[in-house]
């Protein structure tokens, strides 16, 4: 391998490593006709219970707050999950997707899976980090139109050099939630 | 073709009442409040939602001697006891529609006195609060008078730590004068029927919807549910359902169900939120009670570290779902605690958890009237 080559190849994979989100959207979608939206239950791989619910709540309520959607109440949704009878409300299939979209009369369904959420340790220092990725699909045909994921918080330099624990949770997960919108809205 | 004169003082006077409507902004529209009962109040015996054990009878009396202190004529006692018996009410956290009225023809009162005691620590430093309002005894049910105390002894520690309170009876006699007098002033018809409490603009909400839906040139009812308690915290769903009931009434603009008539329809049509509110639900209450918003929430953190001399922290998120549309017309996040902004000798901190959930509220529900705040 050339020299430059190489350097190039560590350009790119340094960039890569940096990025903190991916994203997908489908081209063919008309994110226009999405009107309301219905954020069922986080998928929860971190150690704190109810930290999914956490970031569900400050996602639907950032999301609404946009004013481009309307997103049903968490309670709503609940009863549609209910009524469908969805056996894993977090990963629904795509015939449960087009299903409570007909119960909730809701335009699009929002999952998430939150993968990390809380402390993170890094030699000595300590600080709050979220990771979480989220799916939109469409209920009229139960596909995947957009997809996104985010990575907030962790120990930074100056944690490092000076400590002081990073961010407050809930102000990471905010970050992380505009990210995610920033990502939508794009 | 009639012609229009207008002399230079009609035009002044017409003028100044145009100043004066502009100037004092949509409160001034705000639903007028009845008078001030007359007559005797039925004093229900108090419920304890701090969460831990008090000495009821203890508290009972002191409310009781606070409010005669005042010159508040009051039914309590024994009667109030017959009262309950016959008519089996065992919770006296509320009283609905059927038990207004039988309290108001039996008892011969005019408004019927429900205390809540929303955090009790006898320790030192030790921690107060109290709530109370005033329902009327009628076929209404409507709250006419709602108000709230809470101290810890080290609220103000002063010069050498010689402002602390070390002793609770001290420390709840405060709490109760405080009620009692605003009491007394309501019945005089010189003192408001709801007062906001103060300073709440370092705990504003930190997301929030509103949708221009929600009019604020007009006045709604509003029925409170109880929040969803996340948390291991006892009763901290009804306390914060509390809060919203007394800061509503407190901005003029909201009228809110007397929880205890809300807490009798649900029980009677057996509806039950587990999960949080639904829109089928939400319509259903609001048939029921005749209210144009529903308020409903989650309550995520309540972390009231009593003695610890660490500050209380809350997080919940509230709602409103609208009657019409059925649709939600405004929610909030908000998550505060008690030391938030404050940097030098602990200057407006805020120790008690009724204290801070009190200011959070009251930032919330200002914000349901700013259409200007409708994005953060």
């Amino acid at each position: 391998m050339r020299k430059s080559q190489l350097s190039r190849f560590c350009l790119v994979a340094l960039l890569a490593g940096c990025a903190a989100g991916r994203r997908y959207q489908d081209k063919s979608m008309d994110f226009a006709a999405v009107r309301t939206v219905a954020v069922v239950p986080f998928q929860n791989l971190s150690q704190l219970t109810t930290a999914g619910e956490r970031v569900r709540d400050v996602f639907s309520n950032m999301l609404l707050s946009t004013g481009a959607l309307y997103v049903l109440p968490s309670g709503e949704v609940g009863r549609g999950i209910n009524r469908a009878g969805l056996a894993n409300p977090t990963a629904p299939s795509k015939e449960e997707v087009v299903n409570l979209g007909k119960l909730l009369a809701a335009d699009a369904v929002v999952t998430g899976v939150l993968k990390e959420y809380g402390e993170v340790r890094s030699g000595n220092s300590s600080a709050n980090a979220i990771s979480v990725s989220v799916q939109m699909i469409e209920t009229a045909t139960g596909k995947v139109v957009w997809a996104a994921s985010t990575t907030q918080g962790g120990v930074g330099f100056w944690d490092r050099l000076f400590g002081g624990g990073g961010e407050p949770m809930n102000k990471v997960t905010e970050d992380a939630v505009r990210d995610l919108l920033k990502q939508l809205f794009r | 073709m009639r012609s229009v004169t207008c002399s230079s003082s009609s035009f002044a006077s017409a003028a100044a009442a145009v100043l004066i409507a502009a100037c004092a902004g949509p409160r001034a529209a705000a639903l007028r409040a009845p008078p001030s009962p007359k007559g005797p109040l039925a004093l229900l015996p108090l419920v304890n939602l701090s969460g831990v054990s008090i000495p009821v009878q203890e508290i009972q009396g002191a409310v009781e001697a606070a409010l005669r202190g005042r010159g508040v004529a009051l039914v309590s006692g024994e009667r109030i006891d017959a009262f309950l018996a016959l008519h089996r009410m065992r919770y006296t956290g509320g009283i609905d529609r059927v038990d207004a009225r039988a309290a108001g023809e039996e008892l011969g009162v005019s408004g019927v006195l429900i205390t809540t005691v929303e955090t009790y620590a006898a320790g030192s430093p030790p921690r107060a609060g109290i709530a109370m309002r005033l329902v009327s005894a009628d076929d209404a049910a409507q709250i006419r008078w709602i108000a709230e105390a809470a101290r810890a002894g080290d609220d103000a520690p002063g010069l050498l730590d010689l402002g602390i309170v070390r002793d609770y009876p001290t420390l709840q006699a405060d709490v109760l004068g405080h009620i009692s007098a605003s009491l007394a002033l309501y019945l005089d018809g010189k003192g408001p029927p709801a007062a906001a409490c103060p300073g709440g603009g370092r705990f504003g909400p930190k997301e929030l919807f509103r949708s221009p839906q929600l009019d604020v040139g007009r006045t709604y009812s509003v029925a409170v549910l109880p929040f969803v308690n996340e948390t291991q915290r006892r009763n901290a769903g009804d306390l914060m359902a509390l809060q919203f009931v007394r800061q509503l009434e407190a901005s003029g603009r909201f009228h809110a169900v007397e929880p205890g008539v809300l807490r009798d329809e649900l029980l009677r049509f057996r509806i039950v939120m587990e999960g949080g509110v639904s829109l089928d639900s939400a319509r259903i209450v609001l048939d029921l009670v005749q209210a144009d918003l529903v308020l409903a929430g989650y309550l995520r953190e309540y972390d009231d570290p009593a003695g610890s001399g660490a500050a209380p922290r809350l997080q919940f998120t509230a709602l409103l779902l609208e009657r019409k549309n059925n649709e939600v017309v405004w929610e909030s996040t908000s998550y505060s605690q008690g030391d938030d902004g404050v940097f030098f000798f602990d200057a407006g901190l805020v120790r008690t958890m009724p204290g801070l959930a009190c200011r959070m509220v009251r930032s919330a529900v200002e914000a349901m009237l700013e259409p200007g705040r409708a994005r953060r």
